[in-house]
């Protein structure tokens, strides 16, 4: 038994190591959309904001041009692909570079659609709560 | 004037509470017949009350009453009945009052459960389990009570998020809180057994087998719906809504295997014990998580008043357990002995890295600010977690009570050769180190339990531990198939009746049509799918627009061609303003079947563990210990 325990608790010690070292490499951090703004050029980012309301322009090819805020700054996003459920707005998150002026996402993950959380959208459609 | 569904409330709150005092005077003499007459319709009422209060929420629903907020929220004129009904679960208020709903339900089959007048280990476990449903009723009463009214009736509703009209999500929020609300029952029963001095192993047993089981069908329908509804070709993202609901998942699960070595041995008692409470706190914690969304903002937490509740329960069953298990300490001795016995705690172990893991990784940005945890910190930390546990699993199942090493040595002999022969034979073909890796560890494990299932068909306790292993075992090949073999092409450009080449495959958009009727409007487009020239299927991917007051919502229907081995996945995007050509994404999942086998072993594995002996065996079961060993 106390082989065992001795056994079990090097086992533990190790993979607590191995779970900090991959927390620390699997942290990404936000950004803000003032940041990026500042920065005038920035590659690789994670900028957190929400979609400006009637901002969305769609152009061929499948790719739109939206504005996202972060209730200071806005800066534009051109995204080329499928997004299922997108919807002015809400919180979105958008991966990639900014430059000339355009923010260039390679992803953007909107808020899990999950009910519990839904819009609180009242009746004059102003958004008042958050989406997951 | 009071709503009628809030009165209902009001009225199971009174039953409750005089339920709960009833209960704990039940607790202290055993035999007080009228005391305990009492509690059973006390309970047996506020269960009705809960109902009652979910009927009159549906009855809104069905009639359309848009001045409910909540009808008004999550449903529209437009809605077709079976999701109207579903819509009763959409939102926050109505799931809590389903989850509330269903451990009344709980509350009064424990109550039924016991013949004698007065078993006062369950009178006080359902004096516990009863302060749990008035913590929600109190929720349902104030901050989230689903009959608020406005002072007008708006002609329509908001309507229900076109992403949430499937099946799966038609029945996931329904069967995962019956898992949920149901570990509610192991916890107030080990508090209270252990509070006494009695067992709580078997009075538990089938309330936690029951729980894990519904909790097993919900994760999967939550995973199926995200496969065949979001578009991306995946199934699980380590997302935090997803994750709150693995993580009883895990618990549920060492703990399962923790009173199969406490019914045997009389050890781990402790370790059980900390496991029942861990995965009641767990079950809260998720609760709260899909019903509030917190973790994606600090801010949404500090705002949200019941942040605070949730915790505070949280804090309390803890503190309950603590005090508890100090009071009698003496409860918990025990010595650990048998190889077998000690493979079993190394899955837990495993089980419980696993769920640290998951919960570092969703919790972390509660604590610190602007961060988000890539997918990689998971699959780095549980791929190899799973891969060990697949390996304990075939070991174990070649190792007997007894832990005899020529047993053990006779009986992996020829799983392992095979698995090495089909490791060898994946390298051969595919070139890939990992692949065969995982294809070796497969057959081991699997044909470790196969060789073993026809002297246990009898044993359904038994059989149905190994049918869910065998599901493990192949959710983790399936898996790995899917996970690391995926080939994704996007986005994909196909022009009207022409032909687009993407790696083997050539895809022909060979034309549209299109529907309209008053809830959406759906564009359906037809494509041809060829590998090296062989035509594989004709797929129709959708675009959906709903008319709905919420603005853009648009869908893009997922379409699939399930093969044996793999499935040809293809998500529309768009089609271009004169409908000359079209925008895909196209995805080749290797194994996926296999993870949809693997949950559907796992739950049916549970679902037989329950089934009662055949009376023969019973009889056996008396003296056990001694037949096994």
């Amino acid at each position: 038994m106390e082989k065992l325990k001795v056994a079990l608790g090097i086992l533990i010690i190790i993979f607590a190591i191995a779970m900090a070292f991959s927390f620390k490499s699997g942290l990404s951090p936000y950004v803000t959309v003032s940041y990026v703004l500042e920065k005038g050029e920035v590659r690789n980012v994670q900028v957190n904001g929400t979609i400006v309301p009637n901002s969305t322009v769609y152009l061929e090819n499948n790719t739109r041009i939206f504005e996202l805020t972060d209730g200071k700054a806005k800066m534009k996003v051109i995204y080329t692909g499928i997004l299922s459920n997108y919807q002015e707005g809400i919180p979105a998150v958008v991966v990639g570079d900014y430059y000339d002026g355009y923010f260039h996402a390679k992803k953007v993950l909107l808020k899990c659609p999950s009910k519990y959380a839904a819009m609180e959208e009242n009746y004059s459609g102003k958004v008042a709560g958050k989406v997951k | 004037m009071m709503d009628v569904g809030y009165f209902f409330l009001v009225v199971s709150l009174v039953f409750s509470i005089i339920s709960f005092f009833t209960l704990l005077r039940c607790a202290k003499e055993d035999k007080r017949k009228t005391a305990w007459k009492v509690a059973k319709y006390t309970t047996a009422v506020s269960a009705i009350s809960y109902f009652a209060a979910l009927f009159i929420l549906l009855y809104y629903f069905l009639v359309r009453d848009f001045s409910v907020q909540y009808v008004f929220e999550f449903s529209d004129v437009h809605l077709s009945t079976f999701y109207t009904i579903s819509a009763l679960w959409a939102g926050r208020q109505g799931s809590l009052l389903l989850w509330a709903c269903y451990l009344s339900i709980f509350n009064v089959s424990l109550f039924f459960s016991v013949r004698k007048h007065g078993d006062k280990v369950v009178a006080l476990a359902l004096a516990i389990s009863t302060l749990v449903l008035l913590f929600f009723n109190v929720l349902l009463l104030t901050s989230s009570n689903p009959f608020v009214r406005f002072d007008f009736k708006p002609p329509n509703g908001i309507g229900l998020n076109p992403l949430l009209r499937t099946m799966e999500m038609a029945f996931h929020p329904p069967t995962i809180f019956i898992g949920y609300a149901g570990m509610t029952i192991p916890f107030a029963l080990a508090v209270s057994g252990t509070i006494f001095g009695e067992d709580w192993i078997r009075r538990s047993r089938k309330y936690l087998i029951t729980s894990w089981v519904f909790l097993s069908i919900g994760i999967f329908l939550g995973a199926w719906w995200s496969y065949r509804t979001l578009g991306w070709g995946g199934f699980w993202g380590w997302d935090p809504v997803e994750n709150a609901s693995l993580l009883p998942w895990l618990t549920a699960s060492a703990l399962i295997h923790g009173i199969l070595v406490e019914e045997r041995r009389k050890a781990l008692k402790l370790l059980n014990y900390i496991l029942a409470i861990l995965t009641f706190n767990l079950v809260i914690l998720a609760t709260f998580i899909t019903r509030s969304g917190i973790i994606s903002s600090v801010h949404a937490f500090a705002q949200n008043p019941e942040a605070h509740a949730y915790l505070g329960l949280i804090t309390m069953a803890t503190l309950i357990g603590v005090i508890a298990a100090a009071y009698r300490r003496d409860n918990f001795n025990g010595n650990l002995e048998g190889l077998r016995e000690k493979l079993v705690l190394g899955n837990i172990v495993v089980l419980l890295l696993s769920m640290a893991t998951v919960l570092l990784g969703t919790l972390a940005p509660l604590f610190i600010p602007n961060v988000s945890v890539d997918k990689s910190y998971y699959n780095r930390l549980e791929i190899p977690l799973g891969t060990a546990l697949i390996v304990l699993l075939g070991v174990c199942a070649a190792v007997d009570w007894l832990g005899r090493r020529e047993r053990f040595l006779e009986k992996s002999k020829n799983s392992a050769l095979a698995g090495i022969l089909a490791g060898v034979a994946v390298y051969i073909a595919f070139k890939t180190v990992i692949a065969s890796l995982g294809v070796a560890i497969f057959f081991f494990s699997l044909l470790n339990h196969i060789q073993d299932m026809k002297g246990i068909l009898s044993n359904r306790r038994k059989l149905g531990g190994y049918i869910a292993h065998v599901g493990m075992i192949f959710l983790f090949i399936g898996v790995m198939g899917a996970w690391m073999y995926e080939e994704s092409y996007k986005p994909i450009t196909i022009e009207y009746g022409k032909t687009t080449k993407v790696g083997d495959f050539e895809l022909r958009l060979a034309g549209f049509d299109v529907f309209d009727d008053e809830e959406k409007f759906t564009i359906v487009s037809h494509v041809e799918i060829y590998e090296n020239g062989r035509l594989q299927g004709l797929a129709h991917p959708k675009l959906i627009f709903y008319k709905l007051m919420r603005r853009d919502r648009v869908v893009s229907s997922v379409e699939i061609i399930p093969q044996p081995f793999r499935d040809l996945y293809i998500a529309m995007g768009g089609v271009s303003r004169d409908g000359s050509k079209a925008y895909y994404e196209f995805y080749v999942v290797p194994l996926i079947s296999f993870v949809w086998l693997g949950p559907l072993l796992i739950i049916a594995g549970g679902s037989i563990a329950l089934l009662p002996p055949p009376k023969k065996r019973k009889a056996e079961l008396h003296v056990a210990p001694q037949v096994l060993r």
